[in-house]
């Protein structure tokens, strides 16, 4: 992304996650911090590239919650801080947010979160804007990628004029959606960090933040006031109109476009709504005594929607309004224009619209299930304990975690019985144990998310002597969300070297007495200590270290280095066809001709596992 | 004026690519656009596909079923999956070179038979026009070519709404400087079959 200090006359190409990390850059961010999440990840990244250039502290926090302490501290300062995350970190974050509403900030705070609404890639669908509500804090929703940058810089001025941290909420088509968007300038914010004690603000014990209720809840009345008055929540009527819809984000968007398929652009009243909380509840209540039916469209939970049925309840108004609540928008599905139009349609009994070709029914065809990578080490890892749990016997369970190696769910390695949430292997395998399971009891995690969530699991299991066994797998990077460094990379956001924290020594501390260190890419030496730890009573660790090979050869690669990989052939005089290696891995570099194996060279980075696993060593190094 | 299309594939084809390529050379030709790729987990052999919307009038970066002018299938059961997206007289580019998840590979899932998804163009009505994108990369020397030859054969197959110099510009600043010539050689093959091939 370009960072000229004045302002560029073309409009260029935007991603929204882009385009919001350059509204920060513009709007004279100082310390930015965040965990790497789908769909958030990129805001950070794209600050850190130019970080140093502009004196900005860019950091891949630990966890979500450390991430807003960090950002929340800056702007205790003076300074203007960021927090970015997706949905699901806000959960992680909000002990902190919300006692941040009553202390308020002094520069400004502003917290992306980025809503996987449908969800793509993540393992809810979560509507964030709750926690405004929860915490008593401003909320925005930009409704495309070139609003997202303005209301990024606008977020910053309003969490300044109020004291408070904004919450920008952003949806997944806006963070990874593209447009032509035109820069503004990057502000020049010499301002010097200070501290300024001031208990009765900063200490929240209890009289004291019984007072800063109070402040809070008259900053949220001048926000409200402030909102009434938004240029951007703006209604556009069309006189004798059958239909108002009010659309927030990105279904503002897919609500015009839907008009316009549909020939019915200027035919519909639109309430646009872009600062949501507080909603600007004079706006809503004029848009809504001008038309006798109104649709909300919103992502994802029905919340502009129940606050304009309080609005029309205590104005007595008979407006009917369409939504969720009443089936009228689909519950679960993501918005898109044909859905709003569906809705719109529906309440204006257009019987098939007469434009062509508009009548469609989706091509049942075959899903294509995701696998792991060609030389992927955890679908190693996964073969050396589906065969360490058979030797050991029993029935095993084996709990899974957050990152790529959720992948391992998928046929063939069908290997993990659960998924949930950041570091709940651990702490879940430890409750199946002490409900009485007697038999293996492994739960798996990736090391970003044992230094994420994991350690404290860790901790209580040794503590209440859990017999569990925790196969971490290391494979030195955040992978699933695009290889961000962590603690255990040796490198920080910013490109600097960081200290590597030592897994088997913070494991040691932790109390575990029994731990081993593998490489995976050993079947049989991962399968003995597997086998090992499961069979120790106590809590036991095996730490299964290979790197990425997907982000080691690219670094490898951008540094000039020419890869040379082992070659492997089958000898298909000896293959069987029996698929074991296609079955028991799945690497996606084995192909199936004829019935028989075949290493497909495109894919191949020579991890030799497969030669390994072969029955009939059928699998051999190509001379 | 609104131009619509779909690029679909799977993960490491240059999906998103060929996506941002089509997005620059509108905007240098002064167009509005509009882009969405669902990549969730391309990386891991998933689908990939790319919404692209041109025009003064776009909002919304999803294209609405029924409305797109093309169709850019780097894989074939990955480009029929969007034949519902077609208008009346759109068109579908698919490179006819299937890759098979692990699932297929082992019989565990069923790849349909080329026929099966022909059949769905034909009952949408469109025209789909098969290539074979992959053979063309060889006959050009470099696997790594082949979203170049479909994008050319695109160009001469769709009316794109940027001109073919401007589209080529944005694919040479795109790809690594030292595959800029084998590239662009690989639009003007694919342009020319294109231009030739009526099927």
């Amino acid at each position: 992304m370009e960072n000229e200090s004045l302002e560029v006359p073309r409009p260029v190409l935007l991603m929204g996650n882009n385009a919001i990390a350059r509204g920060a850059i513009e709007a004279g961010v100082k310390v930015v911090a965040g965990y790497p999440g789908t769909p958030s990840s990129e805001i950070l990244s794209t600050i850190a590239e130019s970080a140093e250039e502009l004196g900005i502290h860019v950091e891949w926090s630990t966890n979500e919650k450390v991430a807003f302490e960090v950002s929340f501290g800056a702007a205790l300062a003076g300074v203007r801080a960021l927090v970015t995350t997706k949905h699901l970190g806000v959960n992680v974050l909000s002990d902190t947010l919300l006692v941040s509403a009553e202390t308020g900030v002094n520069g400004g705070l502003v917290v992306v979160t980025a809503d996987d609404v449908h969800p793509f890639s993540s393992q809810n669908a979560m509507d964030t804007r709750y926690y405004a509500r929860l915490a008593k804090l401003p909320c925005l929703e930009p409704t495309s990628v070139q609003e997202a940058k303005d209301m990024t810089v606008y977020a910053f001025d309003l969490s300044e004029e109020l004291q408070l941290p904004v919450l920008l909420r952003v949806t997944d088509r806006i963070c990874h959606a593209k447009s032509d968007a035109r820069l503004g300038p990057i502000k020049e914010r010499p301002v010097k960090a200070s501290f300024t004690k001031d208990d009765a603000r900063y200490v929240m014990v209890a009289p004291n933040a019984r007072k800063r209720i109070v402040w809070l809840n008259g900053q949220m009345d001048r926000a409200a006031a402030i909102s009434e008055q938004y240029a951007e929540n703006r209604a556009t009527i069309v006189p004798g109109a059958k239909l108002g819809v009010i659309a927030s984000g990105v279904p503002y968007e897919h609500a015009l476009e839907a008009l316009r398929v549909l020939g019915l652009t200027g035919k519909v009243s639109v309430l646009k709504l872009t600062f949501t909380h507080p909603l600007p509840k004079q706006k809503v209540a004029e848009f809504l005594k001008a038309h006798k039916r109104a649709l909300v469209v919103e992502e994802i939970e029905p919340i502009i929607e129940t606050e304009a049925h309080s609005v029309a309840h205590q104005l007595g108004l008979d407006t009917v309004i369409h939504g969720r609540l009443d089936g009228y928008v689909p519950r679960e599905q993501e918005l898109t224009p044909d859905r709003v139009g569906a809705s719109v349609t529906r309440i204006l009994k257009v019987d098939d619209p007469e434009v062509q070709g508009l009548k469609f029914s989706v091509p049942e065809l075959v899903g294509r299930i995701p696998n792991l990578c060609a030389g992927c080490p955890h679908a190693a890892s996964y073969y050396a304990l589906k065969v360490a749990l058979r030797k050991v016997g029993g029935r095993a369970v084996i709990t899974g975690d957050r990152g790529c190696y959720n992948q391992g769910t998928n046929p063939p390695l069908s290997a993990i019985d659960t998924c949930i949430c950041m570091g709940a292997s651990i702490s879940m395998a430890s409750g199946l144990r002490h409900a009485g399971l007697e038999g293996p009891m492994v739960a798996v995690i990736g090391d970003s998310t044992f230094l994420h969530g994991g350690i404290q699991p860790l901790i209580n299991a040794v503590h209440n002597t859990a017999a569990v066994t925790v196969l971490i797998l290391d494979n030195g990077w955040t992978g699933m969300t695009g290889h961000q460094p962590n603690p255990n990379t040796g490198v920080n956001a910013m490109g600097r070297p960081a200290p590597k924290v030592s897994l088997e020594g913070m494991v040691e501390a932790c109390g575990v007495q029994h731990v081993a260190v593998v490489s995976p890419y050993d079947v049989e030496a991962t399968v003995d200590a597997i086998v090992q730890a499961v069979r120790h009573p106590g809590p036991a660790v095996v730490i299964s270290r290979q790197v990425c090979p997907v982000q080691d050869h690219r670094l490898r690669r951008k540094a000039g280095e020419k890869l040379v990989f082992t070659r492997y052939a089958v000898d298909a005089d000896r293959c069987t066809g029996c698929l074991h290696c296609v079955n028991s891995v799945g690497c996606p570099a084995l192909d199936v001709e004829g019935g028989k194996v075949r290493v497909n060279n495109a894919q191949c980075v020579g991890c030799g596992v497969c030669a390994q696993v072969c029955p009939s060593a059928a699998i051999e190094v190509k001379q | 004026m609104v131009f619509n299309m779909i690029i679909s594939g799977i993960g490491g084809q240059g999906v998103v690519s060929a996506g941002t390529i089509i997005a620059e050379a509108a905007i240098e030709d002064g167009l509005s656009i509009r882009n969405s790729d669902s990549t969730g987990l391309a990386q891991r052999g998933g689908s990939v596909h790319s919404h692209i919307k041109i025009g003064d009038e776009v909002t919304s970066s999803i294209v609405h079923p029924g409305t797109a002018d093309v169709v850019l299938g780097f894989e074939p059961l990955e480009a029929t999956r969007f034949a519902h997206m077609l208008k009346p007289g759109g068109v579908a580019i698919v490179n006819s070179d299937p890759i098979l998840p692990v699932t297929a590979k082992n019989g565990m899932l069923k790849y349909p038979l080329m026929d099966e998804l022909k059949a769905v163009f034909k009952e949408r009505g469109v025209k789909a026009f098969w290539v074979n994108g992959v053979e063309m990369a060889k006959m050009i020397g470099n696997n790594w070519t082949l979203n170049s030859i479909m994008l050319g054969y695109t160009a001469a197959k769709a009316k794109l709404p940027m001109s073919i110099e401007t589209l080529k510009r944005c694919l040479a600043a795109h790809v690594p400087q030292r595959t800029v010539e084998v590239n662009l050689k690989a639009f003007d093959l694919g342009f020319d079959l294109g231009s030739r091939n009526d099927d």
